[in-house]
């Protein structure tokens, strides 16, 4: 039988550690005739050597041996990194539960009492050979997972040139893997375009997965059938129940009507939108309101404004902001954006968030960033 | 450096200077622990800003405290700090002085 558990369709190998001769020989006989490839090591010292060269799949381990013991080696196995994972099962000839439970104690999965029983012995390596199988594939299948939402995530920030029709410009570096910041732009309908940015606090793992479930349920829950406001009650009710304590993220929406220019803006808890009007000025939308994915019932912050055409309004998130030290007074770091917008305010819509960008952001190069601006 | 002191049945959290990570995780527990029996006021006149894991923590002790029908007070916030949670509606949550 084949169960396929390191080396891609290869054996599964079993290393065999015994200082009796006769029992290791008896011992490796039985698993080879099971299909397995042995290894049979006479002492402590040398197994650890094999275990650490070989990488077994399983390894059966005499406690009683002249020497390094039984309970020494699984204890330096369990040490080591590159052998800490396989699985030990004790040989011995001591019946009493106290050296069977410092065994267990120890890390080691099962335990066999000598003289054993062929068929015990075969039973019980067979089915931890098969929980090793299994838990290798369902780690691996869990990385396969989160790297396809990462991917994902890539595939579902939207380029300029994939709608053109909605006349945004984006930078956007992720400086590191588990990023939070997001973007996103919808098209609902003809001459109806919705612009999200978003930000999960912290920087792991979580942080990423975070950020690609609330950009999900943004596209889910963003549509004629709903305002921005109650888009985000929507997509805060679905994210409470889901987000780890101590987690929350922030961000902006803005739905704007390319017929009429009206423009509506609904923040959680969000720095504050930029809005460059076309005949020269720059201000903020500051608008108190509750973070996203904590509190039931939050309560965003949401106006609307009438765009003439040539504005601009530009999201971003609070790496473009914040102070090189890392914190999250923005109020210090806007003035600067209002500037510096003004400043750019000529540029193309296209490559105004790149400038912003360049400006701005080299002080903190650690955070990720994400600029969108758009125009009416 | 986070310094929590016990007063009159009131716990006093005060974080000094730079949050790092260590000092987040230290105040969450610190919240999390101190939420089951009583008040607890952070103080936070030792710190110029908050990076948005120390938010994190803020809100999940927060939300530990709401858990026992109490809430969050927050003393000593400098007026960035301030600006800052009210924008964030954490002024709707906590009770700042």
């Amino acid at each position: 039988m084949n169960l396929g558990v390191a080396h891609s369709g290869g054996r599964p190998h079993v290393l065999v550690v015994d200082d009796e001769r006769a029992n290791l020989a008896l011992l490796a006989l039985t698993l080879r005739n099971e299909g397995y490839e042995v290894s049979t090591s006479p002492s402590g010292g040398d197994a650890l050597e094999r275990a650490r060269g070989q990488s077994p799949d399983l390894i059966l381990l005499d406690v009683l041996m002249p020497g390094m013991d039984g309970y020494q080696v699984i204890a330096a196995l369990k040490e080591d990194p590159s052998t800490s994972r396989i699985p030990v099962i004790f040989l011995s000839g001591m019946e009493d539960l106290s050296a069977k439970l410092r065994g267990f104690s120890l890390g080691a999965v099962d335990y066999v009492t000598k003289p054993f029983h062929v068929e015990e012995l075969r039973a019980r390596v067979r089915i931890h050979l098969q929980l090793e199988h299994g838990r290798k594939v369902l780690v691996e299948e869990q990385a396969r997972r989160l790297e396809q939402l990462a991917v994902a995530q890539r595939m579902l920030m939207v380029r300029p040139e994939e709608l053109p029709q909605a006349r945004f410009g984006v930078s956007h570096v992720m400086r590191e893997e588990a990023g939070g910041d997001f973007y996103d732009v919808l098209e609902p309908g003809p001459g109806w375009h919705g612009y999200l940015i978003g930000d999960a606090s912290g920087h792991d793992l979580g942080t990423s997965l975070v950020a690609a479930g609330a950009q999900v349920l943004m596209r889910q829950n963003a549509g004629p059938l709903w305002s921005p406001t109650q888009t985000f009650a929507l997509v805060n009710d679905a994210l409470v129940s889901w987000v780890p304590s101590g987690k929350f993220l922030t961000a902006v929406f803005a739905s704007l009507n390319r017929l009429t220019g009206v423009l509506q803006v609904v923040s959680a808890a969000h720095p504050p939108a930029l809005i460059l009007d076309s005949s020269g000025t720059a201000r903020f939308l500051e608008l108190p309101g509750d973070v996203l994915g904590v509190f039931h019932g939050a309560r965003f912050g949401a106006t609307e404004e009438v765009l003439r055409p040539g504005d601009k309004v530009v999201l971003y998130t609070d790496g473009l902001v914040e102070r090189p030290d890392g914190g999250v007074v923005w109020s210090s770091g806007l003035e600067r954006l209002r500037e510096c917008a003004l400043d750019h305010r000529t540029e193309s819509i296209s490559d105004l968030p790149a400038r912003l960008h360049a400006d701005l952001a080299e002080a903190n190069p650690s955070d990720d960033v994400a600029v969108l601006a758009f125009e009416y | 450096m986070v310094r929590v002191t016990v007063e009159n049945g009131v716990s006093r959290i005060l974080p000094q200077g730079t949050l790092d990570l260590n000092a987040i995780t230290e105040i969450q527990l610190a919240l999390e622990d101190a939420a089951k029996e009583r008040e607890i006021i952070v103080d936070l006149k030792g710190i110029q800003m908050l990076s948005s894991s120390a938010i994190g923590a803020l809100i999940a002790g927060h939300n530990a405290l709401r858990a026992h029908g109490r809430k969050l007070k927050i003393e000593g916030a400098s007026d960035g700090i301030r600006h800052l949670l009210r924008l964030m509606g954490l002024d709707r949550h906590f009770d700042i002085a």
